[in-house]
């Protein structure tokens, strides 16, 4: 291989497709069995306006080249972004300085479109917001995508180009060896290539320092989050910050690209990489800050919680690029918030560093477009019925909470990155992610999986290895 | 393949219980029917009920679900003048450009396509959905392991799949009840049922046959905190709750391993083929609110069952299907006579979590009125007041908010001119608070 990307993130899925524009051979390895399994599906969805990284910082420098690449790219791969716009409101007049400091933040990181606004004009844009607040910082360039949505879309344009991904494929470690790298899997066998991009994300400063003797720290940090239903998602049209306080930056509260409105997150630090799990007191201070956004805040709107666990690194900024002492081995670590939105940028510098060392020509054959694939829900009746004459799989709805039809399911499942688990086929077309979340379709989702996979009802999964949904038959409960 | 059949008298959404009664009575009536139904058979969730106790009130049979459908299919059948559209989904209703007073519903039909049907009236019966881990915000990670109790059933009865060996089973819901000794009778180790209020959720005739039989036991006041476990299910944290602020009691926290929870934590009605066409829903029952003809504050808009306020029993879901869709066959054939639109409020007095119709035609001639109580009275009386006075009372053994309360009104219970009726539960003999 030329190059084996560690984790099919939205990094590693973003340096793929970047590479997929050369003649090389590309391999992503990845230990979850679909794309995103970890930080780039448990987060925000804010592409950030670019005012809050300290000027100067690798994250100041690719938050603004990365916000800037997003609206293009969204139309090029199909992806859901919308420019909404981001509020950091002030509660009180404390509060004031620390939005005076964020908008010369943007002034140093040469952000436009950012500027203090009064209590009225806030109220103006947003009545939902808490009437104590006495004004905002109105950012319009920031905007919300789906970050899963926005993985899927990288890794199935550069399958598409060549690129090949492993599921299921877990690194336990890199060394070198005769000018080449040698990647050792949990499985016993070995990906040797000439360059290794490690995009582990919450893993990434472990495999760093596997190979560097400039070791790193890791300090993984859980968010919590809140997602509410459909009918709360035009409570707000801009995402809502709370100015930076002693305690931190509050939570935020956003429509998401996807309909939805999430609340979140906080931040729980001294968790293992791989924790994931919400906490009752946690989930309990998520909402306590969420009414002090928005007082009418309502618990019953709640259709799931959620965390992911940010890579954070110990000096705050992202460690992006080549290690002294371990040529040919390029790193995106500690690439937590704002990850989604440097992606895109992070990944050009990467495949051109790579480009430059493997001296890699220009794929004449590459295609950077992809298709948006239809949502039933979102079409116009004559779309539906275009969509109908095509494919009649659209005239059978299978999720009723969402109106996912069954030639949704069916594209997600022989997908150029096949979903083969429920959360994979939830994640794409939505099937399971409306109020009564997949209480209906999930079976039916389960049916389809087994007869498009070719495997029993027993062996379908939820996500991960180890899964199974429903994994014994009948009378098999003794243990 | 069929070719769309575009006019009918009543249409009816949902092939479930509500839905079949309501396509028998309006065909009864006189209409032609449609029922869409979005599975490849009616029945409902019926067809995943393989257990016996329906149709005690009904025929005085203990039939299972499959067999109880079975019979209102074999009805509809027989009338000649019902057209079921299986696989197919009401994507929207249209009362706005009402041509003659006429309904236009979008549908989708597998196979078929897009079609729109004009009627003269519909009935809702979409049922109910149930209430999710997210909606009561269980902390914990995403293992499987973690299922709705009617996702369970449908998995064990329909695909013949077990999800799990050692199950808690959070809220004494009927389904979680039946989910118990189902589970029991595949080999599965139920540890316990845990309910966060102080009163089962569920029929008492459930707890003795499908807990007590088998030797689950019940631990009221308590609720499940987290779940523990990343890729599978490992245990939950169990906790004791304080019924006066039904949150749970710091210190008491414990855990319990075990592979399965499932939820049992209340139904919701299904409005979202309601909300296309701007139905009022009443917070309290969360369905639509209705007059005594089981009629929405959209006229020619009908509902019944679960999707009108959730039931306890499938035999009444029927019974309300039947009056619904007798109604609807009327209004759409013009049988109906003109109805003053200044009616009768209903409110929910002492002890009444919710009631139906929400509001009362003047003139109409009986009422049933189905309401829920918010805690158990031993020896008790529902009591009706109007504009102040009470109006009528009836003696029930006792009342619990597991069990719907059914009373029927006649016009002499109605007296001439009054704007409001309360109705309460209250000790034998006593009199409601605040009236």
């Amino acid at each position: 291989m030329d190059v084996a990307i560690i984790g099919a993130g939205i990094a590693g899925c973003a340096v793929a497709r970047e590479l997929s524009r050369l003649s090389l051979d590309v391999v992503v390895l990845e230990e979850g069995y679909d794309v995103a399994c970890g930080a780039s599906r448990s987060n925000s969805g804010i592409v950030h306006g670019g005012y809050d990284p300290v000027p100067g910082t690798r994250k100041a420098l690719y938050n603004a080249r990365g916000m800037r690449m997003i609206p293009g790219l969204a139309d090029e791969l199909g992806f859901r972004y919308s420019n909404n716009g981001s509020l950091v409101i002030a509660l009180s007049d404390q509060d004031l300085p620390a939005i005076d400091v964020l908008a010369g933040r943007a002034r140093a990181n040469g952000i436009e479109g950012v500027r203090r606004i009064g209590a009225d004009e806030l109220r103006g844009l947003e009545p939902n917001v808490n009437p104590c607040a006495v004004g905002a910082l109105l950012c319009e360039g920031s905007g919300i995508c789906d970050p899963f949505g926005m993985t899927v879309a990288f890794a199935e344009n550069a399958a598409t180009n060549g690129v090949t991904f492993r599921m299921g494929a877990r690194v336990v470690g890199a060394s070198r060896r005769g000018g080449l790298w040698d990647v050792a899997l949990a499985d016993g066998s070995h990906v040797e290539a000439t360059l290794v991009v490690n995009a582990a994300g919450v893993h990434a400063i472990d495999l760093h320092n596997q190979v560097s003797s400039d070791r790193l720290a890791s300090r993984p940090r859980l968010g919590e989050y809140v997602l509410m239903s459909r009918d709360m998602h035009g409570a707000f049209g801009h995402t809502i910050f709370r100015a930076p306080g002693p305690k931190g930056k509050g939570v935020l509260v956003s429509p998401t690209a996807d309909g939805n409105l999430i609340v979140g997150p906080d931040a729980v630090d001294g968790i293992g990489p791989d924790d994931t799990a919400t906490t009752p007191s946690g989930l309990e201070w998520v909402i306590e800050q969420a009414r002090l956004t928005w007082p009418a805040f309502d618990p019953r709107e709640i259709i799931v919680n959620f965390a992911g666990t940010r890579p954070c690194g110990a000096d705050g900024d992202f460690v992006i690029g080549e290690p002294a002492d371990a040529p040919g081995f390029f790193d995106i670590a500690a690439f937590d918030s704002p990850g989604i939105t440097s992606a895109p940028a992070v990944a050009v510098d990467v495949a051109a560093w790579a480009a430059e060392r493997l001296g890699a020509r220009p794929d004449p054959a590459f295609d950077g477009h992809r298709d948006m694939p239809p949502r039933f829900l979102e079409m116009g009746e004559a779309e539906r019925e275009e969509a109908i004459a095509r494919d009649p799989a659209f005239s059978h709805l299978v999720c009723r909470c969402e109106q996912v039809s069954e030639a949704e399911v069916l594209a997600a499942i022989h997908a150029p990155i096949p979903a083969t688990t429920v959360n994979a086929v939830k994640r794409r077309c939505r099937a399971g992610m409306g109020r009564c979340q997949g209480g209906f379709c999930e079976p039916l989702v389960v049916e389809m999986l087994s007869r498009e996979l070719g495997i029993p009802i027993q062996d379908v999964l939820l996500g991960e290895p180890g899964s199974e949904i429903a994994p014994l038959t009948r009378g098999e409960g003794r243990s | 393949m069929s070719a769309p059949v575009r006019s009918c008298d009543v249409l009816v959404v949902g092939g479930g219980a509500a839905g079949l009664s309501a396509a028998a009575a309006a065909a009864e009536a006189g209409a032609s029917v449609l029922v869409a139904e979005r599975e490849d058979r009616l029945g409902g969730i019926l067809n995943q009920c393989i257990h016996n106790g329906f149709g005690l009130h009904r025929f005085g049979l203990e039939l299972t679900g499959p067999e109880y459908a079975a019979r209102d299919v074999a009805r509809i059948a027989g009338s000649g003048a019902v057209m079921p559209l299986l696989e197919t989904s009401v994507l929207s209703l249209d009362t706005s450009s009402r041509q003659g007073g006429r309904i236009t519903a979008k549908l989708v039909g597998r196979g078929v396509g897009l079609f729109d049907v004009s009627c003269g009236a519909v009935v809702l019966a979409c049922g109910c959905r149930e209430r999710t881990r997210g909606q009561i915000n269980i902390a914990g990670g995403r293992p499987a392991g973690v299922y709705t109790a009617g996702t369970a059933q449908r998995l064990i009865n329909v695909d013949g799949a077990l999800v799990g060996r050692r199950v808690v089973i959070l809220g004494s819901g009927d389904i979680g009840l039946i989910m118990a000794r189902r589970m029991t009778w595949e080999g599965a180790d139920v540890l316990c049922v845990c309910e966060l209020a102080s009163e089962p959720g569920g029929l008492r005739r459930n707890i003795a046959q499908c807990l007590d039989d088998y030797g689950i036991p019940l631990h009221l006041s308590t609720t499940v905190t987290q779940v523990f476990g990343k890729v599978r299910l490992e245990g939950v944290e169990l906790a004791d709750v304080d019924p006066a602020t039904r949150r749970p009691v710091p210190g008491t926290e414990r855990r319990v391993d075990c592979d399965t929870l499932l939820l049992s934590v209340g139904l919701i009605p299904s409005n979202e083929v309601a909300a296309t066409a701007g139905v009022g829903i009443d917070r309290r029952t969360g369905g639509p609110s209705v007059d005594e003809s089981l009629e929405t504050d959209v006229p020619g808009i009908f509902v019944a069952g679960n999707e009108l306020h959730v039931h306890d029993l499938a035999d009444y879901v029927s019974e309300e299907g039947l009056e619904a869709g007798a109604n609807a066959a009327a209004h759409a054939l013009g049988r109906r006579g003109s109805r003053r639109d200044d009616g009768i409020v209903v409110e929910c007095g002492e002890n009444v979590g919710s009631v139906t119709p929400q509001r009362i035609a003047r003139g109409a001639d009986e009422v049933v009125m189905r309401l829920r109580s918010r805690g158990r009275v031993q020896d008790a009386d529902i009591v009706l007041v109007a504009d102040g006075r009470e109006a009528r009372r009836w003696r029930r053994r006792i009342v619990v908010p597991s069990e719907m309360q059914t009373v029927k009104l006649s016009a002499a219970d109605l007296p001439e001119g009054i704007g409001r009726l309360c109705v309460g539960v209250v000790a034998h003999g006593a009199s409601p608070e605040g009236e």
